[in-house]
């Protein structure tokens, strides 16, 4: 009997010691950082981990009801596979409060249902990709304009204030750039302009575009609409202007990265990139983080840093408000009302969407992207 | 536009011959597939990478990038390869992957994974006739190929060191007793495989004007591999056209059938390729002692 006995204290104890962590609660409200660390769009994660430090350092000079934050890490790689296996890492941890992240809309699609099963609120920073909120996830958050709003911009840039009809679109073969491809393809419909070409390439993998290059030459095209990252978007400007390519690119919102200059070079002036946060905001609010954030980095924010800024402040607003487990942080999180971050005014629609977000143009001149304002649409 | 895709597939594929030469060299002479290849030279053109962001001449930054490249080989040989030498075919291509995983790892480490600008000062003039666009820097580099395989070849043939090599790759045995030092040739081969991967990985960032820590194992092993299969492996002449036959293939169907399939037909190409001629175009020359 008292074997048994024994083996029962055991067991209980053991059970006590594997299920430690999710019965006390700790003194901070713990959340996760995922995004790509490695790997071509590594520039990206890190600049969502930075904003995201740099937020948890002003709060905790003061604190939360008392508590500070804190957040481990996940690398995705930008691989939809590779960040299904960090969100089941992410959903077993019961002390993690809401997750931020994916960079990728392909990551963010392939992992959402395990967040879904552990109730875990995902907030992305940067997703872009019209279809998530149509999926009907209740747990899912982004904080940027989608695509429909961006690649509209795009392609209303291109035709209106630019004057050009003849184009031609390249996109990276995953979520992201199909969706935006498919946005520009019924915009252009809309307007009745025929596409000219319409080609793509492996982002991560592919260095060598002389083939889609060579190919829109042949179309006379005047605008190419690039659907991808930085470093795509500077290498295949760089391979066009050696090939001549004469065509203007106008990209979305990933090649908004000051890397993409440092990459591409002289081949990058005149590349225009929609964004939906101002490098060269001059407003006070605006001013003040680009200004603390480049001190610290030695590197300009963009779009991931500081949209993932804007989210830690915002979950800081809705757990004050009360969303201090997953199910109200979930309901708190769309009760925000006309919440003002570095990024604009974020209020969340029922799908998890933010309709108020504004876009903005930049254009490289002389080494540096400049803000301009659009007047003909 | 067949003949911009013609001078685009030669470029290209010239720049994986370059690659290949070193590839197939190794394996001509060792019977190693050496998955550690690219990995390998990646960080020898990171070193160069590096010498040049220290404002060194470029000539002291390539051959700074070379030396790495030939003395990691040598560790590497001693340290991963020698152990397994007599151990079967797979378990040194096993440690070969093994050693590319952690090359790989030191240039995270080192560099991280981001694509860097890599300018050496080696010019790429654009040079149009008609609509047609050409780089001078291709045809260097198709140049620098074929050289490097003549002189590879003439080494080997020519030379007592050459004869050594030639004698150690029909029979490591045989050879020894013969007194030739085994154990120091080998070593050669490994670093000599690497510094020429150096060399061609070099050209081939200052070809894309950039370098990332994809240009050893997904732009270097497995195009080198590829171009080798279907070239004959262990052929020098083989490793030259059938890189050229692999970048022509890849442009000629990015161009007429499509960009977002295009590995997967260059892939079909290849194993219909592979059932027809399985040793090659041009099986190595290199003759077995009966």
């Amino acid at each position: 009997m008292k074997r048994v006995q024994v083996i029962i204290v055991l067991t209980v104890a053991f059970a006590f010691l594997i299920c430690g962590p999710a019965i006390t609660f700790g003194q901070n409200i713990k959340f996760a950082v995922v995004s790509p660390m490695t790997g071509d769009s590594a520039a990206q994660g890190i600049q969502i981990k930075n904003g995201a430090t740099l937020a948890v350092d002003e709060i905790n000079a003061k604190g939360i009801k008392g508590k500070k934050l804190e957040f481990i890490v996940g690398d995705d790689m930008a691989n939809p596979n590779q960040a299904t296996i960090v969100a089941q890492k992410f959903a077993a941890d019961k002390t993690l409060l809401f997750v931020l992240g994916h960079n990728n809309s392909g990551c963010s699609i392939s992992a959402l249902p395990i967040y879904q099963k552990a109730g875990l609120p995902l907030i992305s920073p940067t997703n872009t990709n019209p279809t998530i909120t149509d999926m009907g996830y209740k747990n899912y958050f982004r904080v940027i304009a989608n695509d429909d709003l961006i690649v509209e911009q795009q392609v209303l840039l291109a035709v209106k204030e630019l004057g050009l009809k003849k184009p031609v679109v390249i996109w990276e073969n995953t979520d992201y750039g199909k969706g935006m491809r498919d946005v520009a393809l019924r915009k252009l419909q809309q307007l009745n302009i025929p596409l000219l070409g319409n080609e793509s390439f492996v982002p991560g993998v592919d260095r060598d575009y002389s083939a889609q290059v060579t190919k829109f030459k042949g179309t006379g095209c005047d605008v190419v609409f690039f659907m991808g990252e930085y470093t795509a978007g500077a290498l295949f400007a760089k391979q066009g202007k050696n090939l001549g390519l004469t065509a203007q690119i106008v990209a979305g919102s990933g090649c908004s990265n000051p890397k993409l200059i440092e990459i591409a070079g002289t081949a990058a002036e005149g590349f225009y990139a929609l964004t939906t946060f101002d490098p060269n905001d001059k407003r006070p609010v605006q001013a003040a983080f680009i200004k603390k954030y480049t001190g610290l980095y030695k590197d300009a924010p963009g779009e991931w840093s500081s949209h993932a800024y804007d989210i830690v402040y915002l979950v800081k607003k809705a757990y004050e408000a009360g969303g201090t487990d997953r199910p109200s942080l979930i309901q708190k999180l769309h009760e925000v009302k006309a919440f003002q971050g570095v990024t604009g005014t974020i209020e969340f629609d029922a799908r998890g969407d933010v309709p108020g977000k504004k876009v903005m143009v930049l254009v490289v001149k002389n080494g540096t992207f400049n803000t301009i304002v659009p007047t003909k649409y | 536009m067949f003949l911009q895709y013609l001078i685009n597939g030669i470029s290209i594929g010239s720049v994986y011959a370059l690659i290949a030469i070193g590839y197939n060299m190794v394996y001509g002479i060792l019977e190693l597939l050496n998955f550690a290849h690219g990995d390998v030279y990646a960080v020898g053109c990171f070193v160069t990478l590096a010498l040049i962001a220290a404002k060194q001449n470029v000539v002291v930054a390539i051959l700074g990038g070379f030396a790495a490249g030939f003395l990691i080989n040598l560790i590497v040989e001693r340290f991963a390869y020698r152990p397994v030498r007599y151990s079967g075919r797979v378990t040194p291509t096993i440690s070969a992957v093994g050693i590319a995983y952690i090359m790989r790892n030191v240039i995270l480490l080192v560099w991280g994974p981001e694509t860097f600008a890599f300018e050496i000062g080696i010019k790429n003039t654009h040079v149009k006739v008609g609509n047609i666009v050409f780089g001078t820097l291709q045809i260097y580099i198709l140049l620098i190929a074929i050289a490097l395989m003549v002189l590879i070849q003439l080494l080997l043939k020519r030379t007592k060191q050459g004869q050594a090599v030639l004698a150690i790759s029909q029979s490591i045995p045989t050879a020894a007793l013969m007194g030739i030092p085994v154990n120091r040739v080998i070593a050669a081969v490994y670093g000599l495989g690497a510094g020429l991967g150096v060399l061609g990985g070099i050209l081939f960032c200052a070809y894309y004007e950039s370098i990332f820590l994809g240009i050893g194992f997904m732009l270097g092993t497995m195009k080198a591999w590829m171009s080798s299969i279907v070239g004959g492996i262990g052929s020098l002449k083989g490793a030259v056209i059938g890189a050229l036959i692999l970048g022509l293939t890849e442009s000629f169907v990015s161009g007429y059938i499509s960009t977002a399939y295009r590995d997967a037909f260059v892939w079909g190409f290849f194993i219909v390729f592979v059932l027809i001629k399985p040793r090659g175009l041009f099986p190595a020359q290199i003759s077995e002692k009966v």
